[in-house]
């Protein structure tokens, strides 16, 4: 169980990079989503 | 349509690139008027002539993109350009990600704000020219946010995949509901999921990110279509 928590975590709590990648996709996906429905 | 925009904003990008070299702002306006330039033609043409508007964006979109990747080439590697064409997510730093958190703010703030005059001129245009409102103008709103989405969408995933994760998660929503508020949600929610687990496996296994998102995106949209077959 925790070998699966650190999996799906550690690559965000390790570098920042990758914490930077996150939140761009998730800053661009917020807003793009809606406007592909339309 | 999206995708004409996407790519009909790479010889604004490659332009402003020639002239003033890496700098964001000076590629995103260039992106930003291109594209736009791409959607004025486009519509114009419709008008005039007896081609679809699908069919000129089509065309448009073609010898756009053609005509990005040629100025690109001249300038530099092949490295650049697929840089450009798949993105690099994992490059991303402070000013980009301020830039793209401000695109993803303003766009939900203005979609807000258009949100009930969009829906009535997409799908009920009659009513809104009952209504003696000036029709076009949303649409025209509308497709500026799209072109701006774009243009920040490269930064994370290039001009190829950016079309991706604004159409396949809202496709797969639209398969799971029928109504118009549990689509925007849907597709929220299966965006967010694409990306986060699209991000994981690509530092796992050492694939290249954005392909990688855009397919986990497709494995939910095909887990969506066989959910819907095996319900009848």
């Amino acid at each position: 169980m925790n070998n699966i928590f650190l999996w799906c975590f550690s690559p965000f709590v390790e570098y920042l990079f990758m914490r930077r990648a996150l939140v761009a996709c998730m800053a661009i996906v917020l807003s793009s989503a809606p406007l592909g429905v339309i | 349509m999206g995708e004409a925009l996407s790519h009909g904003t790479l010889p604004g990008i490659a332009i402003a690139y020639l002239v003033v070299g890496m700098w964001l702002p000076a590629l995103t306006l260039g992106g930003a008027l291109a594209g736009l330039c791409v959607v004025m033609f486009s519509h114009f043409i419709a008008k005039r002539t007896i081609l679809e508007e699908d069919a000129s964006f089509s065309s448009f979109y073609m010898i756009a993109l053609a005509l990005g990747v040629l100025i690109l080439s001249l300038k530099e590697g092949s490295i650049r350009l697929v840089h450009l064409l798949f993105g690099s997510v994992l490059a991303v730093d402070a000013p980009s990600l301020l830039f793209m958190a401000l695109v993803s703010t303003v766009t939900i703030l203005i979609l807000m704000v258009i949100y009930r005059p969009l829906i009535y001129e997409c799908f009920d245009p009659q009513f809104m020219q009952s209504l003696r409102l000036p029709s076009g103008v949303y649409n025209f709103i509308f497709l500026s946010l799209v072109v701006a989405n774009l243009v920040a969408a490269y930064q994370a995933l290039g001009t190829l995949m950016a079309l991706g994760i604004m159409m396949v998660p809202a496709v797969t929503a639209r398969l799971l509901s029928k109504r118009l508020t549990h689509i925007f949600l849907a597709s929220i929610i299966l965006a967010l999921l694409a990306s986060y687990v699209g991000l994981v496996f690509s530092y796992h296994f050492n694939w290249p990110s954005g392909p990688t998102i855009i397919l986990v995106a497709g494995c939910f949209y095909i887990l969506a279509i066989l959910y819907t077959l095996g319900r009848g």
